[in-house]
C-alpha cells in the first residue's frame, strides 16, 4: 500500500487527521451522488422542489416524481452499495484475501439460480423474488461454509468450496435460461443487475438488514483488525477466531443477500469498492468500513444516474455500468498494488 | 507466577501421535528452552501449553488451574506467544501493531485507557522502537520486525512469554538482540520465558532449564550443562559434535559430522 502514507507524511498530517478528512470527503462524495441522482432524469427538478418535495410543500407531478419515483430508488441503490461495499470489505478480512468478494461466498449464484426460478417457472409469483432470492443467496453461503468446514475453516477451502458451489448453481441457471429461452429476458436484466422501478417496498426489504448490518459490521471492526493478523496471533490475543468468522461471514452474507435478491446479481461494488477505499484509507477496519460504505454509496447511486440518463430514454441496468467502468479501474488498483 | 506443567500431555493429529505423554514443568521466573529434531513436536508442545489449541488428551496447568477452564480472554492475559511465519497488512504501523496488544483488555464500551497506554509504552521501551513507532511493520528488516512483534505479545502484559524459534532467518547481530531483549524481560521483569530454539550454543547461553524432546517424548531436561551431551547430540540430533571451553569457562558446541546411520540405528 503505497500512498496513503507517502500522503499524508508530504502534506504533515497525522495518520488520524487523514483518515477524518477522508472519510468527510467520502461523505461529501455520498451526498452529492444522491443528490444528484433526485436531480436528474427524464424530467428535471430543482433543488428548491427537492427541498419542498422532502418537507411536504410540493404538489403536482413533480412530487409524485420525487417522493414515489426518485427517492425511493436513490435509497435503494445507496443502501445497495453500502451493503455490498461492507460486505466485501468484511469478507477480504475474514478470508484474508484481496479478491474475496460476496460471489466468493455463493451469495449471487444462489440469489441466481433461486431468482431466476420464480422469474422463468414461476412468473406469476413476481413478489417473491426477492424473499427466495435472499433464501437462495442464504442457502448457498452455508453450504459453502458447511462444505469448507474441517475440524474449522481455512480461508482457501472456503474460497474453493465457492468456486465449486458457484459453477454447480450456475448449471442450474444456463439449464433454466436454455430450456425456457422465451423468458429469458427478464431473468437476464434481474442476473446483470438495476434499479430500474424499484420503490418503496424495496426500500421495506433491504432497510432493516442494512442498518442492522452496519451497526454489526461498526462493532466487529476491531475483531476483524485483529483477524488480520494471523489465526494464530488472534488467538494469541484471546480472539474466538472460528466463532468470529462465522458470525462475520453471516453478516457479511446478510448484507449481500439483503441487496443482490433486490436488484439483482449486482458485480463488482463489493470488490472494488473496498479496495478504493483500502488504498485511500489504510486497512484499519474502524475506518475502512465506514469508508467503503460512503464509497459504495457513491458509486452506486452515481453509476446509476450516469445509468439513467447517459441513453435517455433508454435504460441501462447500472450493472453494465459498473462492470465497464469497474473492470478497468480494478486493472489499474492491481497494477498499483501488487 | 507463571508456572506452567503438562501431565500425560498426548496429541493425535490426523490420526498420528505428535507427542507422546509428555509430563513437564516449566518453572516460573525461567527461561526454559525446548530443542529438539525437526517434526518432533516442538512446535505442538508450544501450541498445547499456550492453550491455543485443546486438542490433546492429559492436562496442562498454569499455576495449578487446568488451562482449559480460562476463557481465551483471560489467558492471552497471562500467556503471550510469538508464532512462526506472523503477518500484517501491508500499512500496519509498528505503533498500531503494538496496540493491538491491549486487545484482550479491551471492551466495547472502553476507549484507550491510561493503563492500555501505559503498557504499549512500556513495551515499546523494552524492545527499544522508540524511533521506529511510525514506520510500517512491512517496511522494517527482520530483526526489528521480530522485535515490533514480540513488542506486541509485551503489551498483553503477559506472565509467560512463549516464542517459537525466534531468530530463525535472523542475522547473528539481530539474533544476538533478540535474544538479549528477552533475557532483559525475564531477568527485570521475573517473565517466565519459554522458546523453541535451533541453534543450541543458544540455548546453552541463554536458557536456564532445556527440554530435548525426541520422537514426540522427552528425551531429558535440566541445565544447560547436564543436557547437552556428546551422547544427547548424537541419539537426538544424529550428529557428532566437539564441546570447546571458552575462557570464561562456558562451553560451545561445534557440530562436526554427521553419525553413520547403521551406527544410528545400533544407539536406537
Amino acid at each position: 500500500m503505497i500512498n496513503k502514507n507517502e500522503i499524508h507524511k508530504r502534506w504533515n498530517f497525522s495518520a488520524a487527521k487523514w483518515r477524518i478528512l477522508i472519510l468527510a470527503v467520502f461523505a461529501i462524495l455520498a451526498l452529492g451522488a444522491c443528490l444528484l441522482s433526485l436531480l436528474q432524469g427524464a424530467v428535471s427538478v430543482s433543488v428548491q422542489e427537492i427541498g419542498q418535495a422532502l418537507s411536504g410543500n410540493l404538489q403536482g407531478s413533480s412530487q409524485q416524481i420525487i417522493m414515489n419515483i426518485r427517492l425511493p430508488r436513490t435509497i435503494v441503490g445507496a443502501l445497495v452499495g453500502m451493503n455490498l461495499a461492507l460486505s466485501g470489505a468484511i469478507l477480504q478480512a475474514v478470508m484474508k484475501n484481496p479478491l474475496a468478494d460476496p460471489h466468493i461466498i455463493g451469495i449471487s449464484s444462489g440469489a441466481g439460480l433461486a431468482g431466476v426460478t420464480i422469474m422463468i417457472l414461476f412468473p406469476a409469483a413476481e413478489s417473491l423474488i426477492a424473499p427466495v432470492s435472499f433464501v437462495g443467496a442464504m442457502a448457498a453461503a452455508a453450504a459453502v461454509y458447511v462444505l469448507a468446514w474441517k475440524g474449522g475453516i481455512r480461508p482457501v477451502r472456503v474460497i474453493l468450496a465457492g468456486v465449486a458451489v458457484s459453477s454447480f448453481l450456475g448449471a442450474g441457471i444456463s439449464g433454466l435460461l436454455i430450456f425456457y429461452s422465451d423468458r429469458v429476458h427478464g431473468a437476464l436484466m434481474w442476473m446483470v443487475g438495476g434499479l430500474a422501478a424499484r420503490s418503496w417496498p424495496h426500500v421495506a426489504i433491504i432497510l432493516p438488514y442494512a442498518v442492522v448490518g452496519l451497526l454489526l459490521a461498526l462493532a466487529g471492526a476491531r475483531h476483524l483488525n485483529i483477524l488480520q493478523l494471523g489465526d494464530e496471533t488472534a488467538k494469541g490475543l484471546g480472539l474466538r477466531v472460528e466463532l468470529t468468522r462465522i458470525l462475520m461471514t453471516a453478516i457479511a452474507a446478510v448484507l449481500a443477500a439483503s441487496s443482490v435478491s433486490v436488484v439483482g446479481l449486482l458485480g463488482f461494488v463489493g470488490l472494488i469498492v473496498p479496495h478504493a477505499a483500502r488504498l485511500l484509507i489504510g486497512s484499519d477496519y474502524r475506518f475502512l468500513l465506514p469508508a467503503s460504505a460512503l464509497l459504495g454509496i457513491s458509486v452506486v447511486t452515481a453509476s446509476d444516474t450516469f445509468a439513467r440518463t447517459i441513453f435517455a430514454p433508454t435504460e441501462l441496468p447500472v450493472g453494465i455500468i459498473m462492470a465497464a467502468v469497474g473492470a478497468p479501474f480494478f486493472l489499474f488498483l492491481l497494477r498499483r498494488e501488487l | 507466577m507463571g508456572k506452567l506443567v503438562t501431565k500425560n500431555l498426548t496429541v493425535n493429529l490426523q490420526g498420528k501421535e505428535i507427542l507422546t505423554d509428555i509430563t513437564i514443568s516449566f518453572k516460573a521466573g525461567l527461561r526454559t528452552a525446548i530443542i529438539g529434531p525437526n517434526g518432533c513436536g516442538k512446535s505442538t508442545l508450544l501450541r498445547a501449553i499456550s492453550g491455543m489449541s485443546h486438542h490433546y488428551h492429559g492436562e496442562v496447568l498454569l499455576d495449578d488451574k487446568k488451562l482449559r477452564s480460562f476463557k481465551q480472554r483471560e489467558l492471552s492475559k497471562k500467556i503471550a506467544i510469538l508464532p512462526q511465519g506472523t503477518s500484517a497488512p501491508m500499512d500496519l504501523t509498528v505503533g498500531e501493531l503494538v496496540e493491538y496488544g491491549r486487545f484482550p483488555y479491551r471492551s466495547w464500551f472502553k476507549g484507550n485507557t491510561k493503563e492500555d497506554k501505559e503498557a504499549v509504552n512500556w513495551a515499546i521501551e523494552q524492545t527499544k522502537l522508540q524511533d521506529l513507532i511510525e514506520r510500517q511493520v512491512s517496511s522494517l528488516s527482520g530483526g526489528e520486525r521480530q522485535r515490533a512483534w514480540i513488542a506486541m505479545a509485551l503489551a498483553q502484559k503477559p506472565e509467560i512469554l512463549l516464542l517459537d524459534e525466534p531468530t530463525t532467518y535472523l542475522d547473528i547481530a539481530h539474533q544476538l538482540e533478540v535474544m538479549k531483549i528477552v533475557e532483559e524481560l525475564n531477568q527485570k521483569f521475573k517473565i517466565t520465558v519459554v522458546m523453541v530454539l535451533h541453534d543450541i550454543n543458544h540455548a546453552r547461553q541463554y536458557a536456564d532449564e532445556i527440554v530435548v524432546i525426541k520422537n514426540h517424548q522427552i528425551f531429558s531436561q535440566g541445565k544447560p550443562e547436564e543436557v547437552l551431551t556428546e551422547q544427547m547430540l548424537e541419539h537426538v540430533f544424529g550428529v557428532v559434535a566437539e564441546k570447546f571451553v571458552n575462557e570464561a569457562g562456558k562451553s560451545i558446541w561445534m557440530p562436526r559430522s554427521l553419525v553413520e546411520k547403521k551406527e544410528m540405528d545400533a544407539a536406537r
